[in-house]
């Protein structure tokens, strides 16, 4: 006889729906710090959450604002001749100061001194936010300053004019030619290309540690590089640790492949008790929880995007849990986030061995759908005998999901 | 209680009693598992999509849209390198190149898609190794506690 019984979390201190994602996040950050696992790029997580504080939240938009996009997210610059890309920060000026300078390589060299004055005059109403736009309307807050690139032409006057006096909040792109460069869009478009390039190798240079002193392309393509191999070398080397520590974790992959993972929300708690030939008496704890997208802002980085599922082949009066939480943390795409199946072979060895399949919930959902409220098919199934649940390190998840303890009792 | 309500429920029965045979083979499906839910934890991305073709064994078909524009490792090399010499230039592709290979899906990837989709795929890593990791550690415990308990 399995009764479910569900009761509201003992421990709430870590989840708190008040404090803002930033806060537990980042003590979810400082936890996980210590405990040793990546942490993501600060800059990046904040980004997730607070798309209108940083930067960098401008670029990851756009990087990431590719649902059905492909190689569009960044607007395309070609066919226009005045263009105007405010630089970031002072790096960044620096940086294009040496991108022009590298550029006039090709003509005649070019007064950098001059250069660098005419930066210097235009960046200073600039809010080092970089924009780069098509379209002439953004929000106010996103508002920036363009700092017009150089002018190097002394004949500007008589030019087709390059001369731009753009106000601080036009959301215009851009680019001044220098002199002696072609004006034609196909060099100036080339210019935007490089800078976006360039653009996106600084963001990957945040992204992985370590890389900030180095200066040289090569050496960061070389961090990036090994940095990318490292991590999929963790990721084999957890799996097979997996593997090792649970000699009776397996997954079955023809189901596993053979079907669509992605599902809508469902609960579903269906133990079935068996009377199997073997001298144990198994009980089948089914868990389904498929949670379909919601904007889950605030929903930790470490319970993330694992797709693992877990089925043990023996009886273990551990449960297993199987947070997989997919979730996404971008608030501007929300990705969907998939709850993981887990199946439980639950077996007693005495009538009076219980099973409990508890979880310290630090997770709340919001507006999920009515079936999460009915307590928890969740995924955190951590058994101990008898009442004693250990909590998890990475329980922290803040934000989406129903705390709830689940106990069952056979 | 009866299962609330979604058919598309996946059930994974495996009835054989598997011990220390196939240590390897079942590592290897975990990892499988994982870098399943790694491409799932992204769909939407072009390497996301990549990876889970070569997961499922599938020919991706060249229809997602990604063009290549012509931006081949040398050209952007010298793009990106600017006044350096000749083999630097050639350095900087090859690196180029070892990038595209690492990434899932990025050979048919242009320079700036590219390093877009492998900030991308820097994160969702990172996030899978920190899921790897907390699972590894529970299941340790629970693997300790169970040993304590006379289990």
């Amino acid at each position: 006889m399995v009764r479910w019984l569900v009761a509201p979390p003992s421990d709430l201190s870590v989840l708190d729906p008040q404090r803002g994602c930033l806060n537990g996040q980042q003590q979810h950050q400082q936890q996980l710090a210590h405990i040793g696992y990546v942490v993501p790029h600060t800059t990046s997580m904040q980004s997730f959450h607070s798309p209108n504080d940083d930067k960098r939240s401008r670029n990851i938009s756009y990087i990431h604002d590719q649902i059905g996009d492909h190689g569009n997210g960044w607007p395309n610059l070609a066919g226009t001749k005045y263009l105007t890309i405010g630089a970031a920060t002072t790096g960044e000026e620096e940086k294009s100061i040496k991108e022009q300078s590298d550029n006039s390589r090709k003509r005649k060299a070019e007064n950098i001194s001059h250069q660098k004055v005419g930066c210097g005059n235009t960046a200073e109403d600039g809010k080092k936010h970089k924009r780069v736009k098509e379209d002439r309307v953004r929000g106010g807050e996103t508002a920036a300053k363009e700092s017009p690139r150089a002018n190097n032409k002394r004949e500007a006057s008589g030019d087709a004019s390059k001369e731009n006096v753009e106000p601080p909040k036009t959301d215009y792109i851009h680019v001044r030619a220098r002199r002696g460069q072609a004006t034609d869009s196909h060099s100036l478009a080339e210019r935007v290309r490089r800078e976006r390039i360039s653009e996106r190798m600084k963001y990957l240079q945040e992204l992985v540690p370590g890389c900030n002193n180095i200066t040289g392309k090569a050496g960061i393509l070389d961090q990036i590089i090994n940095y990318v191999q490292s991590l999929q070398r963790q990721v084999e080397f957890l799996s097979m640790n997996l593997a090792a520590v649970n000699p009776r974790l397996d997954f079955d992959i023809d189901h596993f492949f053979n079907r669509e993972i992605n599902v809508a929300c469902n609960s579903g708690v269906m133990p079935v008790t068996d009377m199997s030939s073997e001298q144990l008496d198994p009980s089948y704890v089914q868990f389904t929880c498929l949670h379909p997208t919601s904007a889950c802002c605030g929903l930790d980085m470490a319970m993330d995007s694992s797709d693992i599922v877990l089925h043990r082949t023996m009886s273990l009066p551990a449960s297993v849990p199987g947070p997989i939480l997919d979730s996404s943390l971008n608030v501007i795409t929300s990705k969907t986030m998939f709850m993981k199946f887990i199946k439980m072979r639950e077996w007693s060895k005495s009538s009076s061995h219980l099973p409990l399949v508890t979880f310290k919930g630090h997770f709340q959902v919001h507006g999920s759908s009515s079936s999460w409220n009915t307590g928890l098919q969740n995924l955190y199934g951590v058994e101990v005998l008898q009442g004693r649940g250990p909590a998890f390190p990475f329980q922290s998840l803040q934000g989406d999901i129903l705390p709830c303890n689940l106990e069952m009792e056979m | 209680m009866e299962n609330q309500g979604n058919n598309k429920t996946l059930s994974f029965i495996r009835t054989s009693t598997t011990t220390n045979a196939g240590f390897l083979e079942r590592g290897r499906r975990i990892k499988m598992a994982a870098e399943m839910g790694l491409a799932e934890s992204s769909r939407g991305r072009h390497w996301s999509r990549a990876l889970r073709d070569r997961l499922l064994r599938r020919t991706g078909n060249g229809a997602c849209g990604c063009q290549k524009e012509g931006l081949t490792p040398s050209k952007v090399a010298e793009d990106l390198v600017g006044e350096e010499g000749d083999d630097e230039v050639k350095e900087i592709a090859r690196k180029l190149r070892a990038l595209q290979e690492l990434v899932p899906g990025g050979e048919d990837l242009a320079m700036d898609r590219l390093f877009e989709e492998t900030a991308d795929y820097v994160e969702a890593l990172q996030r899978q190794v920190n899921v790897m990791r907390a699972l590894d550690s529970l299941l340790g415990r629970l693997e300790k506690e169970k040993r304590l308990m006379g289990g």
